[in-house]
């Protein structure tokens, strides 16, 4: 006799207990009322009121066009002799721009941080240390200034051409609009790609290499046929969130008055609605390009590497590293090529710092020393409030955050079954969102759209009630992968039979929960909510809409928020830059502090990756 | 204890397959067998980690095959022992016993209890990376025996320990085991460990149990090819069912030799049919030159490949004449090197016949 099957419905019932579904619906809910259904509802005006002239209007100027407008560069030779080089790039329209600056920054950013990661991993040299520490500061992140800078020292007037000048050749060089954009973008990101391949390399059985040496493959044949293919997962994940940011970015656009891409179009869209009930039409169709451009590279780059690594790096130190003495050119290579390229994107904080600590800076140096724009933010109702609500909306954030994060990384390792992957992908997934997707996705479902007559989410409207309860919930969405990521290798490094032996002696789930998970992964979560606390801070994309659907001087804006508005020239007169420069410089001190937190007390080793 | 007709499914590949067991009260019973048979799975599931897809679990009677693992009353100790790193020695034995809600100086005088009873008196403030691979062995034996649970299970309890530690930690399960009488589920893939602690033994393969039974039973008379050359060391010869000689007794010709053995795998066998011989290395006789070799029967001819001197026995690797490698034990002073030819005899009941394809 074939004993029976035992109920399927039985089976499941056991494996799920309370506690666990109680944690899958949190995540569950929280993710589609703050991500899925609002980029859903990106959909819904469109199908209202699209037509095909419409959506045939997007393949023509100014969305784009295959006859550029402009030059490429332009060179102008002054009667006294001096010439004038300015590099600008021919305008493809916007959606074109946009691809095409991001692809450029993606190409530029991957070969330069493939170089350096195989020099850092691989080559022993002097001031190796240095080196490493440098190439951190490109990617502490100070809002919007950075590019600033990048304009200070390439664009009209810059100090490059300054530099030119001073060292007797009679010319100049300037950087504009698409071109500049294109190279502050590759300044402020390539230190991503080169991250993540790093930590690649550093992932690769040294016997891998070693065996291809044996058998006669060295150098560039080496590097292409065994290590290159081994970095690969670095790799793409690194490019791909490159090319999402690059996409993404108002800062380099900003400084460098590019305004035919689709992140300020979409920016200057949702910002020249008479109302949010008037949202434009193509603010939401740029969103959803910009949606589906991110799915698209990201869906491509999936498979070579799982979602995980976008969030969190930790570094891999399970071998002794190959390390070579370089030769000859390879000491030029490194002293003449990478350490003056690490010395100059690191150019962007130090002079976010310039700007904070200074009066003025025209021409090459900066003059008057001064805390006056530290006093003008705690002094100014304006900026002082932008600063308290940044704080208090990134720590309710964090506190989600948390809930989140414990929920979804616990219930992903722990529950076997078939909803831990899509859970997985669910949770890590908002990296790769744009931003600015999903703000005006929850402009339209929570402002006006079909939520925002249920009496329950009024709450949530931005405009009738308060942006701050949208913004929290967007933070706390955008920042949780972080969080979730170190939760989850925390998880990772506790054995389940701990869990098990609980329940053995009569522990409950919950009560497993909290006496033996919670304070084994306490680090983890301290440090992830760290993270996740800095760039909630820092957010801009949600910021800078939602936080803005109410006049800034209402009192509910966050700090990128008003430091966006100082820059668009509405406030702090003369010496805007400086004031937000001051702001970034605040927010760049909060990483520092985090970073030192994490890494020497706490002894976690995180790369930080986020905007 | 009862396991009814337990199956249990990862995927498509059957783990644990229409498995059925009674275990006694008190007694040590083994679960033996090849890593991935499904004897971790089968603990697993009498723990309620696993719940079976087929079959029931059996408690007293109690049907307790959908019962939560912390309702159980069982105690288990993992193979890595799943000691907590943040608790002390103390707060992971006292474990159990706070989930009790027991009054706190009742719960001092168990933990000195089974403390005492496992040696580790004196270390309850240490932290357990702060004790040897068998110290935290002792932690994790006493915390699940504090309980005092109905059925202590051990997965590979010794398997991550050194050989000299194995054999005393062995030892002192056992004398634990006795001392408590607590009904004991032990799983393990070392054969030796299980013949010499268990009262019963269960020995699978494939998520089947092939046999249980004492091990003496398993040792002597293993009813399955694969039991046989699992436990303990075997050596195969092939051949082919010449004559039948009496109720079991069979005549193999195997090459130009006939050997006679029992045939063990039940039923009648045919004349022409291909089987298998098993022997133990140790019950083949080394006779000397001189003997008169017409006078032995079961005998076999054939050249020593190789030599293992392994200390209380040499282990020759044996050639036959129709190229079959046969394994015989010589005593340690025999003068016997590689080249030389041998002449080896083995008494029928010696050599057990089973069928080619079981």
């Amino acid at each position: 006799m074939k004993p029976r099957r035992h109920a399927r419905s039985q089976l499941i019932r056991l494996r799920l207990d309370a506690p666990i579904v109680a944690m899958l619906i949190i995540v569950i809910l929280v993710f589609a009322l703050f991500m899925i259904i609002p980029l859903a509802s990106l959909i819904v005006i469109p199908i209202e009121n699209i037509n095909f002239d419409i959506l045939k209007s997007y393949l023509r100027y100014p969305y784009m066009t295959l006859k550029p407008l402009g030059e490429s560069w332009i060179l102008i030779n002054e009667v006294d002799g001096v010439k004038h080089v300015i590099v600008t790039w021919k305008n493809y329209g916007i959606i074109l721009n946009t691809l095409i600056a991001a692809s450029l920054v993606t190409v530029f950013t991957s070969i330069i941080g493939i170089i350096v990661a195989l020099i850092m991993a691989r080559m022993d040299f002097p001031g190796k240390t240095i080196m490493r520490i440098l190439v951190i500061i490109p990617l502490l992140y100070t809002p919007f200034v950075n590019a600033f800078v990048i304009f200070k020292f390439f664009g009209s007037d810059g100090i490059i051409s300054h530099i030119l000048q001073s060292l007797g050749l009679n010319m100049t060089l300037e950087f504009q609009g698409l071109s500049g954009m294109i190279l502050a973008q590759t300044m402020m990101f390539w230190p991503i790609v080169y991250l993540n391949v790093y930590s690649s390399m550093l992932q690769i059985d040294p016997s891998l290499e070693e065996q291809a040496e044996n058998l006669g493959a060295k150098g560039f044949k080496l590097f292409r046929s065994v290590t290159l293919p081994l970095s690969l997962p670095g790799l793409a994940s690194g490019a791909a969130i490159v090319f999402i940011f690059s996409m993404e970015d108002l800062a380099a656009p900003l400084a460098f008055k590019v305004d035919d891409v689709i992140s300020m179009r979409i920016v200057r869209e949702i910002q020249s609605s008479v109302s949010i009930l008037e949202l434009s039409l193509d603010a939401v169709i740029l969103s959803l390009i910009l949606l589906s451009m991110a799915a698209v590279w990201f869906i491509a780059v999936k498979r070579y590497v799982s979602l995980r690594q976008y969030a969190m790096i930790v570094r891999g130190g399970r071998w002794t590293p190959r390390l070579h003495k370089p030769s000859i050119a390879g000491y030029i290579a490194i002293y003449g090529i990478l350490l003056p390229w690490v010395i100059f994107s690191a150019i962007p904080q130090m002079g976010v710092l310039v700007y904070a600590f200074t009066e003025e800076w025209i021409g090459v140096f900066p003059s008057g020393l001064t805390l006056d724009n530290f006093k003008y933010i705690f002094s100014e109702d304006v900026t002082f409030k932008g600063l308290r609500n940044s704080l208090t909306y990134a720590t309710i954030a964090v506190m989600l955050i948390i809930i989140i994060g414990v929920s979804s990384a616990y219930v992903a390792s722990r529950i076997k079954s078939k909803v831990a992957e899509p859970l997985d992908v669910l949770v890590t997934i908002p990296i790769a969102i744009p931003g600015l997707a999903l703000a005006t996705g929850m402009i339209i479902l929570y402002g006006f759209g079909p939520l925002s007559d249920i009496p329950v989410f009024r709450y949530l409207n931005p405009v009738d009630f308060n942006p701050a309860v949208l913004l929290i919930m967007a933070y706390a969405v955008r920042r949780s992968p972080f969080t979730t990521r170190a939760i989850y290798a925390g998880l990772q490094q506790v054995s389940e039979a701990l869990e098990e032996a609980a329940m053995n002696l009569g522990a409950s789930r919950t009560r497993v929960l909290f006496s033996i998970v919670v304070p084994l992964i306490g680090i983890n979560v301290f440090s992830g909510a760290l993270i996740s606390f800095v760039y909630s801070m820092a957010e801009v994309s949600t910021s800078i809409t939602i936080g803005r659907v109410k006049p800034i001087d209402e009192g509910y804006a966050p700090m990128t928020a008003v430091m966006y508005d100082f820059l668009l020239g509405g406030y702090g007169a003369g010496n805007y830059v400086h004031i937000v420069s001051a702001m970034a410089a605040l927010i760049l001190s909060v990483q520092l502090l985090v970073i030192a937190l994490t890494n020497i007390v706490l002894k976690q080793r995180y790369a930080f990756i986020g905007v | 204890m009862r396991l009814e007709n337990v199956s249990k499914y990862f995927g498509r590949f059957k783990a644990v397959d229409n498995v059925t067991l009674d275990i006694y009260r008190g007694e040590i019973f083994t679960l033996l067998g090849p890593s991935g048979c499904g004897k971790t799975t089968t603990l697993r599931i009498i723990a309620g980690f696993e719940i079976p897809e087929e079959g029931h679990v059996f408690f007293n009677g109690r049907d307790v095959t959908f019962e939560k693992p912390y309702k159980r009353g069982v105690a288990m100790v993992f193979q890595n022992y799943a000691l907590w790193p943040h608790m002390t020695v103390f707060d992971n034995v006292a474990y159990g016993l706070k989930i009790k809600k027991l009054p706190k100086h009742e719960i001092r005088k168990k933990v000195r209890w089974a403390l005492e009873l496992v040696g580790l008196s004196g270390l309850e403030k240490r932290y357990p990376l702060q004790l040897s691979g068998g110290q935290q062995q002792r932690v994790a034996l006493a915390r699940a025996i504090v309980v005092e649970p109905s059925v202590l299970l051990l997965d590979e309890p010794l398997s991550n320990l050194d050989a000299k530690l194995r054999l005393k930690m062995r030892e002192e399960i056992v004398s634990l085991q006795r001392k408590l009488g607590i009904t004991t589920v032990y799983v393990t893939h070392d054969q030796e460990e299980a013949m010499s602690i268990s009262n019963r033994i269960a020995v699978m393969n494939k998520g089947r149990v092939l046999q249980v039974g004492s091990p003496i039973d398993v040792y002597m008379k293993p009813k399955d090819l694969f039991v046989a050359t699992f436990i303990g060391r075997s050596t195969i010869i092939r051949g082919v069912v010449s004559s039948q000689l009496g109720k079991d007794l069979y005549a193999v010709k195997v090459g130009s030799y006939k050997l006679i053995g029992i045939n063990v795998s039940g039923g009648e066998l045919s004349l022409g049919e291909k089987v298998i011989l098993i022997a133990r290395p140790e019950d083949f006789v080394i006779l000397d030159k001189d003997t008169n070799s017409t006078l032995a029967e079961n005998l076999l001819y054939g050249i020593v490949e190789l030599v293992m001197f392994i200390g209380s026995f040499k282990h020759l690797r044996v050639k036959l004449a129709d190229g079959q490698r046969i394994t015989v034990y010589a005593s340690p002073k025999s003068p016997i090197g590689e080249g030389d030819e041998i002449r080896v005899t083995i008494s029928p009941e010696d050599l057990k016949i089973y069928r080619e394809k079981a």
